[in-house]
């Protein structure tokens, strides 16, 4: 019951976004994949989420992940991505019925206005979501995912989240209330996967960092052992410094913008 | 807004969601239809009284030969391929939309409509060099299958044109689909060019787009195949509301994208294509009804195809009821009323989308 990633070689238009990535994601954990611009973290996703083929194995909860297994993988993962725009003027509760008809929870009428309430949107039901801001909006398609997957754990077997930057055009306070969120989905048994740009968000959350590079998996594990000066730096190709303050004990990172690495 | 919001509470429901509104739209609608079936039958030049005749059969009397000819041969098959030509491109017309993400998508606008005109054209014109022996098989059939034929390749040509990685661009739909009908337009000149005078003169009646030449056998060549698409489309609903979140959120949300996708376009061609086969091209059903029902009950494919095979029905029996009195005793090709009543709303389309249209 995880998912998992073996061997991922990912090629398009003959040029290799992947080299042989392995991921490996464990219910009851945040994962965070990090990593410089275009090192591959959206594609990952993408194929962890089955959107993309690729060589190499995917498998959720023991599923082969494939685009032709599209039901049976709505019903145990959802995907938030990074920005979507809405065809036809939905309202921001038609939307969340667009999620909740697609998982096992079609017929719970409580669900809907809980994930608004979960995601700070209470009282937003019968906004356009095309006259939302653009926070709104992903805070929108953030509930929408929920009311697919509202159980972490369904009949014994874990749910998972699948978030590409899940924070990336919301303001801090609300980046800390989905971040939270995504916590206690994990701490409740699901899994959540989310491919992340801050590493101080990261650095608080994640129980696991998987770092990419260049389409290669250059390290991956707990916070500590992959948020350090070395590996980040040669990663991002700047110089960083992890600093640990003095309790809680939570790293954070500051950038040394003067002096770029050669 | 406020109007809908009091509906939704006074259901008990979540404001701001309009599927009870959507639902009760059925009803209203249906009646709607069956009230426009009613008057098509009591309408027409002939002094045939569809109460008088209703209350004869009630008492047991036997219709004169006239009355029965009227009601039974002329009007009821008239209203009854009205009806599902109606539905037929209405239901077109939302599926196309749902399929290209966008609202201006009509089978005559994008040149669907055209690209079946084509094919029934090639029928007319060239069905008569074919072999006596396919002739005999093909029959009344060959016809609207060449139509649907044309409309299907319209399809996949301008899907293949307008949409890549997923993505759908308006302009280059719109600009294809003018070029795939010009394409087609021209292509039936030069078929209407070697057309000799009995195939002209089949042409001319067809091609006006009218509903005059309505006989039961064409009812039952087009009624199949319409009432098939038109299901299999509403079957496809929940389907095309998780499109309009994108191509890759739809796969995320369990639809198997390209079998659905496959699965629209053959609808679209089969009910475009019987349409256009038995009435001739008739432009702006396809965009007028799915837009006032979006406006009015929301934008959700589940309600919104049933309710638009009802009102593209209604609206195309009140079309040709209009056709046939306005110039009576001639009759106006139905495609011009349905043009004066909906290219405006079009228009009015477009000005509403202007601003994401110049972006």
């Amino acid at each position: 019951m995880s998912l998992s990633a073996r061997g991922i070689t990912f090629v398009l238009g003959g040029t290799t976004i992947l080299h042989d990535v392995s991921l490996a994601a464990a219910p009851g954990e945040v994962t965070a994949i990090v990593g410089p611009n275009g090192s591959g973290k959206s594609t990952l996703l993408r194929i962890l989420s089955g959107e993309e083929r690729a060589t190499g194995d995917v498998s959720l909860n023991g599923l082969h992940v494939s685009p032709g297994n599209a039901r049976d993988l709505a019903r145990m993962r959802g995907v938030l991505p990074q920005a979507a725009n809405m065809a036809f003027p939905f309202t921001v509760i038609e939307v969340l019925r667009i999620g909740q008809q697609a998982g096992p929870y079609a017929g719970a009428h409580h669900v809907p206005e809980e994930a608004l309430a979960a995601v700070g949107l209470g009282g937003y039901a019968h906004r356009f979501y095309h006259e939302l801001s653009g926070g709104e909006q992903q805070r929108t398609q953030l509930a929408r995912v929920l009311c697919q997957v509202w159980e972490p754990v369904l009949d014994g077997r874990p749910s998972w989240l699948l978030l590409d930057e899940p924070v990336a055009s919301l303001d801090i306070g609300h980046q800390l209330v989905i971040m939270e969120l995504a916590r206690r989905y994990a701490d409740a048994g699901g899994g959540v996967v989310a491919v992340m740009h801050d590493l101080n968000l990261t650095a608080l959350y994640a129980d696991q960092v998987a770092l990419m590079q260049e389409g290669r998996m250059v390290a991956a594990g707990a916070p500590g052992t992959v948020l350090t000066d070395e590996i980040l730096s040669r990663a991002y190709g700047c110089h960083l410094r992890v600093n640990v303050p003095p309790p809680p004990g939570l790293p954070y990172i500051l950038p040394h913008v003067a002096r770029l690495a050669g | 807004m406020v109007a809908i919001d009091a509906g939704a509470r006074a259901a008990g429901q979540v404001a701001g969601d309009r599927r009870t509104l959507a639902r009760r739209a059925h009803v209203v609608l249906g009646l709607l239809c069956a009230g426009s079936m009613a008057a098509s039958l009591a309408i027409g030049p002939a002094g045939t009284s569809l109460w008088g005749a209703l209350g004869q059969m009630l008492r047991g009397e036997a219709l004169s030969t006239l009355d029965a000819v009227v009601l039974w041969d002329i009007r009821m098959p008239r209203m009854v391929l009205g009806a599902l030509v109606g539905a037929a491109l209405a239901v077109s017309g939302a599926v196309l939309q749902g399929l290209f993400r966008n609202p201006l998508a009509d089978p005559g606008i994008v040149g669907v409509s055209a690209g079946g005109a084509l094919g029934a054209t090639g029928a007319i014109v060239l069905g008569a060099s074919l072999p006596t022996a396919v002739q005999a098989v093909a029959g009344p059939y060959l016809v609207p299958v060449c139509a649907f034929l044309g409309a299907w390749m319209t399809v996949l040509i301008l899907y293949r044109i307008a949409t890549h990685r997923g993505r759908t661009s308006v302009i280059t739909m719109l600009l294809g689909g003018i070029a795939l009908g010009a394409l087609a337009g021209a292509c039936m000149g030069v078929l209407v060019y070697i057309a000799d005078d009995a195939q002209l003169r089949d042409l001319t009646f067809w091609g006006l787009g009218s509903l005059g030449g309505a006989t039961w056998s064409k009812v039952a060549i087009s009624g199949p195949i319409i009432l098939a698409a038109v299901l299999a489309a509403v079957l496809l609903g929940r389907a095309l509301n998780a499109l309009a979140l994108g191509e890759a959120a739809a796969h995320h949300l369990g639809v198997p994208v390209q079998r659905m996708k496959t699965l629209a376009i053959l609808c679209v061609a089969a009910a475009t294509g019987s349409a256009v086969a038995v009435a001739g091209a008739i432009g702006f059903i396809g965009i007028v009804v799915p837009h006032l029902l979006r406006l009015s009950t929301g934008p959700d494919h589940g309600p919104l195809l049933i309710n638009a095979a009802l009102l593209g029905a209604s609206l195309l029996i009140w079309a040709d009821v209009i056709a046939r009195l306005i110039v009576t005793p001639a009759e106006l090709p139905i495609g011009i009323v349905t043009a004066i009543l909906g290219a405006p709303v079009f228009l009015w389309i477009l000005l509403r989308q202007r601003g994401s249209l110049m972006s």
